[in-house]
């Protein structure tokens, strides 16, 4: 008796690829953040003595016309310390993440510094490594 | 008479768009994502509850004062001394500060008026970058040039 031979099926399964897909999305949606600042302009101050930081739990930005932003929500250095006040009681742990336009005056940086240092929050200030 | 069949109606989804829909989110998650660690420095501020020093006992404390052109180092009582930043850095080198007490580590910094955001950047982590706990005083002058 002669046995027919099987032809190998050209057919590639894809019925999982929608399950494979939705499951990277989860992934992404829980491990992503979305940048607060994508909208405000500042020019970073450079230096040498700077090295990579986690990423930012809360972030303060001072932009180049000397708003003062925190959380991606506009504030002033008054409101900064009573926001830092309430975040304080919480995360005096985790440091928030400053930064400040390269070309502003002591009179505008200085004041958002204090607040957070009132508030008793370690805090790194931000910028970019000094090219040699 | 023949007996017409009812039609049944098809129950089943069509789900085939389904993974398409799926690949645009994630590549518009893979776009919007950001894996990049920030550049910056833990800046050390000293803290309300350590207990003030001895000044009797107390090492000379130095004193930055930052102007816009110039920096002027300090150290105790003794005479300002006119330096750059690399010779900042060396001298707080010297005082080794990770091997000291967070209360004898501190750097006393004055920032005049017109010292823009940069300048105090690169004299506030140099001075991070070599163990020391900064104390920040605001200076009424402007320190222009001499």
């Amino acid at each position: 008796m002669i046995r027919r031979k099987k032809r190998p099926s050209l057919i590639v399964p894809t019925s999982s690829m929608g399950d494979i897909a939705f499951l990277l999305i989860i992934f992404f949606m829980l491990a992503s953040t979305f940048m607060k600042s994508a909208n405000i302009t500042a020019e970073h101050a450079t230096s040498e003595n700077i090295d990579q930081q986690d990423a930012a739990l809360v972030s303060i930005t001072v932009d180049a016309d000397g708003k003062i932003w925190f959380q991606g929500q506009e504030c002033s250095s008054m409101e900064l310390e009573s926001l830092m006040g309430e975040y304080a009681q919480d995360h005096t742990n985790k440091p928030v993440h400053v930064l400040v336009d390269k070309n502003q005056p002591r009179k505008v940086y200085m004041p958002v510094i204090q607040a957070i240092s009132a508030s008793g929050v370690k805090m790194v200030l931000t910028g970019d490594p000094e090219e040699n | 008479m023949r007996l017409r069949r009812k039609e049944r109606r098809d129950a089943s989804m069509d789900v085939s768009s389904f993974s398409d829909i799926a690949n645009l989110l994630i590549i518009f998650f893979i776009l919007t994502t950001s894996l990049v660690h920030p550049w910056g420095k833990l800046l050390e501020m000293p803290s309300a509850s350590t207990p003030p020093t001895d000044q009797s006992k107390a090492p000379k404390i130095p004193t930055v004062n930052l102007m816009r052109d110039r920096i002027v180092y300090t150290e105790g009582e003794g005479q300002g001394k006119e330096i750059t930043m690399n010779e900042l850095n060396a001298m707080l080198l010297s005082k080794k500060f990770p091997e000291l007490q967070p209360k004898d580590r501190s750097v006393v910094l004055e920032v005049a008026e017109d010292v823009p955001y940069q300048r105090y950047y690169q004299t506030v982590t140099t001075i991070s970058a070599t163990g020391g706990v900064i104390a920040m005083i605001e200076s009424e002058e402007g320190g222009g040039s001499k």
